[in-house]
């Protein structure tokens, strides 16, 4: 992160809103005069903004008063200076020469960041009693800070995140954030009383009829005028402190040069289960100035919120950060055990599949790393990994005719429509390879269509190894364009055109990851990460009603896939939907046009979900798929698209046939 | 109101402004000096530790004479640098020699690890121990202040080289000042002490 840059920005900006708060501020005294000098009309019958007939001049006095008066009571309050605050909180402070080991570390932490920063480093405490990751500081107006840290964040955090930690502290120090705040605090507060001596003159009259006595109509006026500027006071103060946040974030980057260990303090925090809010009678003066303040559920309560969400302010410090952690802590898994091989997408993990005959266990765990020798076991087919029968497996003994099986798979059955399929491949590559498609297609019909898998399997095992990335990416490009058939796929061309283009490694990055294949795996992981992320903001994940279009759709071509009757099918889909939504959509069919553009669409939905969510969906599928007993090919295909589309694992377990 | 008194006007506040520009300046400046100051105050914290280092080390090894002579040696010469630097910040080319000491004392303290590293009953002190955790501090607390002078420094060299500022520092001589830049790589590196 560029840290200055940050800082001078977030620095702008929390001014600006200064000025705000001071504008309401000037805005809440002018509208006390105006009300006071329209309640007196009744009175006294002028209108004088000028000069205030008696009355009008006693209430706008009354109201000032009350505002000193709550002010200089905060002032007493937060002016014993920081020490005292900390002590007032139940924090000890930790003495130097302490005899614990990890209370002198704290010392030197905060020494060592005392030099990075040029600060005197302020008395240290800890709040014995506080279990979740917490950091902050106290002070008064004179610079008297007392920095308080959680017994959670000494337990839970290494010495670069609490380096990290303590380093955002000092960030608010030497921004004088403290000062600013308490203003803010004693601002608010006087506004405050005039709230609650409303209160106390309507709670007074009550006994009485109560719109008749001139009191309960001050006391009305008063709360109207007290919470009105109380909330907007609040808005603001809030505003300013989530930028103060980002900016003492920025100082600690700044500080420790180590904007990982803030990101992962920060992400430390997220995962941790304790509540992170602090209690206690004086919390509001010191939530502001909290390393965090847990994150808020409500959309309404982000305006009030001190701190900004932890995942934007992960975001600002290295938006990739949680791809490069993961990145990080694959390659150290990794050199600690090197026999465990990745498996090359998130899907490919070792599944075992039962495919429509029943005959054929797959493994479809390809260790990216397969050398050429291994690459020929794979490919043999009494190799172990799939059953292929001979003539198959003669017939993709090499690249160029991997390549055509590969383009045979999608041969129709209709005549017409086949050769209207080679005629295009013809054109798209040349004759000769239209005639080796044409040969495969038909010298083993009969598998291509119930070996399709381990044919792909093997297929594009190959091609993997011989062809190189972005000649995969063109092949799958120029084989999409000759299955799009009047500008619309077959939903099952789409099907095992996704499966193809998975197998091959050359999928789209924003739907398929391809972590921890090759050393260049930040690119990848990023995107996935967005869009990992991208639940826990809490702003795109939407209720289920509003998906239920999406989940519609993609039941219902679920259901048809099984092949059964169409009342057995209506029935299965209204009772799969009832899971999810409970208006009704009606069922989708397979043929109908822009069907795919519909289910990328809806994939586009889904994919940003919580995991558990996407899961347990295909999951679902899984069962309805099985609830005849029997997986068909085209629930198989279509299994194997929701998973992958979803980034989600997919066991489907083997049966063998009977 | 003449001519006469506007000219007399526009040249106050020409100076009022040049005098906040050159106070400003002298701010940042007395700021960066105190933040080498810092460099030089936990640096000789180092070099008072590292005697103490050598004295515990030689109650176990001192058949090891050449590598804790050198360390002492390479410490000195480090500790007299620094004093001079530390007595004439802004001059660079002092700053560099010191940056030459320093890295010659990591590389005898680098062999006194190795020498440490075969001596378990050395490893397991707990003075040692002690004096490690301290170092260490030590070691971060000298790189957090030579960042901090670096930011300082590039405060002071960014006020200084901005327009109306740079007509001022000019003719009032405020120089431009030196990065605390490591003659290489290794003196970036800790010294780092490793017990069990």
């Amino acid at each position: 992160m560029n840290f200055f840059g940050s800082q001078d920005n977030r620095k702008k900006q929390s001014l600006l809103l200064l000025v705000c708060f001071v504008a309401a501020m000037l805005a809440m005294a002018a509208v006390i005069h105006v009300v006071a000098v329209f309640i007196n009309v009744p009175l006294s019958g002028k209108l004088d903004f000028g000069n205030p007939p008696g009355p009008a001049k006693a209430f706008i006095v009354l109201i000032w008063l009350t505002c000193l008066a709550g002010g200089f009571f905060r002032i007493l309050d937060v002016k014993a200076g920081g020490a005292a605050l900390a002590q007032r909180f139940g924090a000890t402070e930790v003495q130097p020469k302490s005899r614990f080991r990890e209370e002198t570390e704290l010392l030197n932490i905060v020494d060592e960041i005392g030099v990075a920063s040029a600060t005197t480093p302020p008395p240290v405490f800890i709040l014995h009693r506080e279990d979740s990751i917490n950091a902050f500081v106290v002070g008064g107006f004179k610079g008297r800070e007392a920095l308080v840290v959680s017994q959670g964040a000494l337990e839970k955090l290494d010495r670069d995140q609490l380096s990290a930690v303590i380093a955002h502290e000092y960030g608010h120090i030497t921004q004088g954030d403290i000062p600013v705040n308490m203003r803010l605090l004693v601002a608010l507060s006087s506004l405050n009383a005039i709230d609650e001596v409303g209160k106390l003159l309507m709670v007074r009259s009550r006994e009485g009829e109560l719109f008749a006595q001139p009191g309960v109509v001050v006391g009305i006026v008063l709360r109207a005028l007290g919470s009105i500027g109380v909330f907007f006071g609040h808005v603001i103060r809030s505003a300013f402190s989530r930028q103060r946040e980002f900016l003492a974030d920025a100082c600690a980057v700044q500080f420790t040069r180590n904007p990982e260990s803030v990101a992962s303090a920060l992400t430390d925090i997220r995962n941790d289960v304790t509540d992170a809010a602090i209690h206690g009678v004086h919390a509001e003066e010191i939530t502001h100035l909290c390393f965090q303040a847990g994150d808020v559920t409500r959309w309404y309560k982000q305006f009030f919120a001190t701190h900004p969400p932890v995942q934007k302010r992960i975001d600002a410090i290295d938006p990739h950060y949680a791809a490069k952690a993961r990145a990080k802590k694959r390659r150290s898994d990794h050199s600690d055990k090197p026999k465990v091989k990745q498996g090359g997408s998130a899907a490919s993990n070792v599944t075992n599949i039962n495919v429509g005959n029943g005959t054929t266990a797959l493994q479809f765990a390809q260790a990216p790393e397969v050398s050429n020798s291994s690459l020929a076991q794979t490919l043999s087919p009494t190799g172990g990994i799939g059953v292929l029968s001979d003539k198959a497996a003669m017939m993709i003994s090499d690249p160029s005719s991997c390549l055509a099986v590969l383009h045979a798979i999608f041969v129709s059955d209709d005549r017409s429509n086949s050769k209207a399929y080679y005629e295009a491949i013809a054109f798209a590559y040349n004759k000769v390879f239209a005639h080796s498609v044409k040969d495969i297609a038909e010298s083993i019909p009969k598998a291509l269509a119930t070996e399709q898998l381990a044919i792909i399997e093997h297929a594009t095992a190959q091609l993997r190894h011989s062809i190189k990335l972005e000649n995969r990416q063109r092949l799958l490009k120029s084989l999409e364009k000759l299955l799009v058939v009047e500008g619309e796929f077959t939903l099952m061309n789409y099907a095992t055109l996704q499966l193809v283009r998975r197998k091959l490694d050359a999928e789209f990055p924003v739907l398929e990851t391809k972590v921890g294949i090759t050393t260049d795996t930040n690119a990848g992981s990023n995107a996935e990460e967005q869009v990992d992320n991208a639940p826990a903001q809490g702003m795109k994940v939407k209720t289920f009603d509003k998906m239920g279009e999406e989940f519609a759709l993609l039941l219902s071509l679920m259901v048809e896939s099984s092949g059964n009757s169409g009342e057995r099918i209506d029935e299965q889909y209204k009772i799969a939907l009832a899971c999810y939504t409970k208006h009704h959509h009606p069922r989708r069919l397979s043929n109908e046009p822009g069907i795919v553009k519909e289910l990328e669409a809806a994939f586009q939905t889904l994919y940003v979900q919580p995991k558990a969510i996407r899961e347990s969906f295909v999951q679902h599928c899984l069962d309805i798929a099985q609830a005849d007993h029997h997986i068909a090919k085209e629930e198989h295909a279509l299994l194997n698209l929701f998973a992958a589309s979803l980034n989600c694992e997919l066991q489907i377990p083997v049966k063998r046939a009977a | 109101m003449g001519i006469g008194t506007i000219l007399l006007i526009v040249l106050v506040l020409l100076l009022a402004y040049g005098v906040m520009v050159y106070n400003r300046l002298v701010t940042h400046k007395n700021r960066f000096e105190n933040a080498f100051s810092q460099i030089d105050v936990q640096l000789q914290r180092r070099y008072e530790l590292i005697p103490n280092l050598v004295e515990v080390a030689n109650k176990y090894v001192a058949h090891e004479k050449d590598t804790l002579t050198e360390v002492i040696e390479a410490r000195n010469q480090a500790s007299k640098a620094c004093k001079e630097a530390a007595a004439n910040p802004g001059e660079s080319g002092l700053v560099g020699a010191l940056a030459k000491a320093e890295q010659s004392l990591g590389n005898a303290m680098g062999k006194l690890n190795l020498v440490v590293e075969d001596y378990p009953e050395l490893k397991a002190d707990e003075t040692l121990r002690d004096l490690h955790d301290e170092l260490t501090s030590t070691e971060n607390r000298v790189s957090y202040a030579r960042q901090a002078y670096s930011d300082a420094v590039m405060r002071y060299n960014t006020e200084r080289e901005q327009f109306p500022a740079v007509v001022v520092a000019n003719t009032c001589n405020f120089n431009e000042a030196d990065l605390f830049e490591a003659a290489n790589d290794e003196i970036r590196e800790p010294v780092k002490v490793k017990f069990g």
